[in-house]
């Protein structure tokens, strides 16, 4: 169990992050899901338990069109950050969202900061699980920074120019 | 001008905030020095040498007076009362206090600037030509396509942590004042065979390290594609450009990797998602950036009268005669004309300007030209709409200013960036070689009978003295833990850029004039009636120059 940040308020989560195969049967009873890493899922998709709900961790290397097709089968997609600087994932979950309409949890994970959160949420992420000790109801804060942005985002298509 | 509109004046205030907030976090320790990093960056704010530096926006390089007497204010109580002008037209304070940063930016927001992007890992100013709207080979005016970009990638979410820094910079003329070849992506407004006007994309140029001349990926882009293409660019640069290694991270090392095709075809990829999506400008907004920047309230002015008198003037005082020639620029305008201010006088750091000339040239804008004024990626300044028959007022009061000396576009109108006095990053100091430069050469006859010249100085490999594309370059080198400078020839800007080419081994700080003495020597003795510099470089390559440099003393 951890305490994440979903749809923009602080929440419990019970889903849990599969390191093998062998553990899935296990997590599988006392998880609401379970996320696989790439290579993982890619192995036992096809296996996999359609009872239960399944996500899959990306990496920043990844193109999200090695998920193509299959986004339906997934409850929620982790776009993990192997450090804040590093900003890949940005453009994997607008991608997810705009290229390919996946409409399921988009979920931060890894190294990214509270002061991320106002431009990731703009890129579609609605779901922020840190890895340190940050206070989640501070961060809350953090995703109303702005109330106004002037470009087209996943989550505003229509950039301020067409609003004016 | 642009003017800000309520939206425009809450996203600026909303950033403030946000900063504000992320100070005070840092300095009660709950961000850290890495965490803080990007963020102070992308608010401008450098830790140097000595003391922080702030990196204040300067728009496509326009300033209202109103703006100019803000930053005179600021630099008088928050820094040492001068700021620095820089080589993307921008503004810097030396000695602001980390803590008091906010505030200035606060201060900043109130006359609508910012320093937002002026550094970090994101799209930075976009620049372009100081004469945009006045120049007289103008196609059309760049600086509301400037300010569409502008607004774009201001706080672009998905931008915001690329591999490297990114640099935009527009061309709507003949001529090239922009350096669209050395930057990551250079517009050109260009008219195709049917007579409409779009943009030619150039990617992948850039000084550094590893200067190279910009590759065009589309040469021809309707100008309602603009925002979507730049997205389709910057995609597959965030999702491609390195980022193992900080020194081949910019988008040319990417261009160059995978070739000019390919690297255009992942842009093609991208682009057929967004294409002809919301982001696709309509007429409406076009048309209503172009309102900010028509033409002032110009008199119908007698040229012909104007010329005549401004003859007599200049034939009655030879010193206003050279600035005259040298300083002005022929406007579109009848009986107008460009007016540079040199921020290069002999004995002072090149691009510097104090508080009290900051006030006195905002009053000069107002009197003699609508209140506006312009920054120059050479670290100049332009009044670009002064009456001819104002001229020789104007004149006596930029000589009482020190901001007359009639150098422009020759040697000793030195582009030179902070260096080791200033710059945690320089292997050496830079202004002291300008200053000596300026010094040894200011023989006025001399200077105008070796003709247009651009030299350009950098403290190190950064380039921010664009060293790449001088005639004549200086890089400060570190030898030994001492401070050498290498000198490189036949660099240019403008639409046939070029790279200059290393001379040979480095100079001590103390040779260095005695070393462009020989350069200039040699250019001289070679040249044919008509050449400049740049002309007798390109017919006789680097060898006689090299030869009169290092051949040994009798």
């Amino acid at each position: 169990m951890q305490k994440i940040i979903r749809d923009g308020s602080v929440t419990e989560d019970n889903w849990a992050f599969a390191a093998d195969k062998s553990e899935l049967d296990k997590l599988g009873q006392n998880s609401d899901g379970i996320f696989l890493d790439y290579e993982l899922w890619l192995e036992v998709k096809d296996s996999l338990n359609p009872d239960q709900r399944w996500g899959v961790t990306l990496s920043p290397d990844l193109d999200p069109n090695c998920l193509e097709g299959e986004l339906q089968k997934l409850s929620a997609i982790a776009v993990n950050f192997s450090t804040f600087m590093d900003g890949r994932g940005f453009s994997q979950a607008r991608e997810l969202r705009e290229k390919y309409q996946y409409s399921g949890e988009l979920r931060a994970i890894g190294d990214f900061i509270r002061d991320q959160l106002f431009f990731l949420k703009r890129c579609g992420v609605n779901a922020f699980q840190f890895s340190n000790k940050q206070d989640l109801n501070e961060a809350l804060t953090s995703l109303g920074d702005f109330s106004e942005a002037y470009q087209a985002s996943a989550t505003d298509p229509v950039p301020l120019f067409r609003r004016r | 001008m642009y003017v800000y509109d309520a939206h425009d004046k809450r996203i600026i205030n909303e950033r403030v905030e946000q900063y504000r907030g992320q100070t005070e976090r840092y300095l009660a320790g709950q961000l850290s020095e890495e965490q803080f990093l990007p963020l102070r960056l992308q608010n401008g704010l450098y830790i140097q040498r000595l003391a922080p530096m702030l990196r204040i926006a300067i728009p496509y390089g326009m300033l209202s007076s109103r703006q100019l007497r803000k930053l005179a204010d600021i630099s008088r109580r928050y820094d040492k009362g001068y700021a620095h002008f820089s080589t993307r037209q921008n503004l810097q304070l030396n000695w602001p206090k980390l803590e008091e940063v906010p505030d200035i930016l606060e201060e900043l927001a109130e006359v609508q600037m910012h320093a937002v992007q002026t550094s970090g890992n994101c799209i930075r100013n976009t620049t372009t030509d100081q004469f945009a709207g006045v120049a007289i080979d103008e196609l059309e005016d760049p600086r509301p396509y400037c300010e569409i970009i502008r607004q774009w990638s201001t706080f672009h979410p998905e931008f915001a942590f690329l591999p490297r820094k990114f640099k935009i910079a527009v061309c709507g003329s003949e001529g090239d004042r922009a350096a669209i070849y050395s930057h990551d992506i250079g517009l050109e407004l260009v008219k195709n065979n049917q007579g409409k006007t779009g943009f030619k994309v150039i990617v992948g140029g850039g000084l550094g390290r590893t200067p190279v001349i910009g590759s065009v990926v589309n040469e021809f882009l309707e100008k309602q594609h603009l925002i979507t293409y730049l997205e389709a660019i910057l995609r597959v640069y965030n999702r491609h450009g390195r980022r193992d290694n900080k020194y081949k991270a910019r988008i040319k090392i990417l261009v160059r990797a995978m070739g000019v095709e390919e690297f255009r075809s992942h842009v093609d990829k991208e682009w057929q998602v967004l294409k002809d999506g919301p982001s696709t400008l309509t007429d409406a907004e076009i048309g209503r950036c172009k309102a900010f920047f028509t033409a002032p309230q110009y008199k119908q002015l007698n040229s012909i009268d104007a010329d005549r008198e401004l003859t007599k003037q200049a034939e009655t005082d030879f010193e206003f005669s050279n600035w005259l020639r040298v300083n002005t620029r022929e406007h579109r305008v009848a009986g107008y004309r460009i007016v540079n201010l040199s921020l290069k006088a002999t004995g002072y750091t090149p691009g510097d300007v104090s508080d009290k000339q900051m006030e006195a040239i905002a009053d000069l804008a107002d009197r003699y030209s609508f209140g506006e004024l312009r920054s120059t990626h050479q670290q100049n300044l332009v009044l670009a709409d002064v009456e001819q028959a104002e001229l020789y007022q104007l004149w006596q009061s930029l000589k009482e200013l020190k901001l007359a000396t009639p150098n422009l576009g020759h040697l000793t109108d030195v582009i030179c960036c902070p260096g080791g006095d200033y710059c945690a990053l320089a292997n050496a100091k830079s202004i002291p070689i300008a200053e000596a430069i300026q010094a040894k050469f200011d023989d006025l006859d001399y200077l105008y009978d070796l003709g247009p010249l651009d030299l350009n100085i950098s403290g190190c490999m950064n380039a921010c003295g664009h060293h790449h594309i001088g005639h004549i370059g200086i890089l400060g080198v570190d030898k030994k833990g001492q401070e050498f400078y290498q000198v490189c020839l036949g660099g240019n800007q403008g639409k046939d850029a070029s790279i200059g080419k290393i001379l040979g081994p480095s100079f001590s700080q103390e040779d260095v004039p005695e070393v462009i003495e020989k350069i200039l020597g040699t250019y001289t003795n070679l040249r044919t009636a008509e050449e400049n510099f740049l002309d007798t470089y390109r017919r006789t390559g680097i060898e006689p120059f090299k030869e009169s440099v290092y051949a040994k003393n009798n």
